[in-house]
């Protein structure tokens, strides 16, 4: 049967060549490990203007699975390190996972 | 998941979106295991595991598939018994549930299911494959 324990995947759209960033600062709030995927980012003008955010295309990508009690303090690690207003201006969220498979126990 | 609209039709067909990251070699009958399961619609990205540094992060294929309900713990407990008998470098999977969908086509696709009627304003029978096969 697949672990249903609660986990949650944390999803976080950095700029190109920052993964390595967030994924110190997950690891060091308790993540074990995450996927790095290569995306192209867009934005409209008008939000990049009203929120005076410049949105590179150029991507990273990373998922990370979590235990739901370690979701919080990495997601706030994250932040600081690779959030909005640092040099990865990355954003970063989570989705809860119904089932998982292949995790070690 | 429901989607009642104004005449009441609720549909019962939730869908869960399941990714699974493996290795390269592996997205072949990673893919296949999951086409046989139900899954109608499926794509894939490449990736890269995040463990050491960038001369040995292993190549991943990352398999996003769209699967009812129904079938999802088959195929979570599938994919489950197919990674630990991997010998090295398995797999993890996970699955999250759809939401909402817009469009009847779209979604009747995603599910594999055949709307013989319009769900909303009749209540439309559900066709599978296995009806039409």
């Amino acid at each position: 049967m697949s672990q249903t324990a609660n986990k949650e995947l944390i999803i976080c759209v950095v700029d190109a060549g920052f993964s390595d960033t967030v994924m110190e600062a997950a690891r060091a709030a308790g993540a074990r490990g995450g996927t790095l995927m290569s995306a192209h980012g867009t934005a409209t003008a008008h939000s990049e203007k009203r929120f005076g955010i410049t949105v590179h295309p150029e991507k990273d990508l990373l998922m990370i699975l979590v235990d739901e009690a370690d979701r919080d303090p990495i997601l706030k690690a994250i932040y600081r390190a690779a959030g909005t207003g640092t040099d990865a201006n990355g954003i970063v969220f989570s989705l809860p996972v119904s089932d998982t498979a292949g995790l070690s126990r | 998941m429901s989607n009642a609209n104004k005449n009441g039709f609720v549909s019962e067909n939730g869908l869960f979106l399941v990714t699974a990251v493996v290795d390269r070699s592996k997205a072949d009958s990673i893919s296949d295991l999951m086409q046989m399961s139900g899954s109608n619609f499926q794509f894939t990205c490449r990736g890269r595991g995040t463990y050491g540094d960038d001369s040995v992060r292993a190549d991943k294929t990352v398999l996003f598939a769209v699967i009812k309900e129904e079938k999802k713990d088959a195929l979570m407990h599938q994919l489950d018994d197919r990674f630990r008998k991997l010998k090295r470098s398995a797999g993890a999977a996970w699955a999250v549930p759809f939401t909402s969908v817009i469009g009847v086509t779209v979604f009747g696709f995603l599910a594999d299911t055949d709307f013989e009627e319009s769900p909303f304003g009749n209540a439309g029978k559900q066709q599978t494959k296995e009806d039409r096969s």
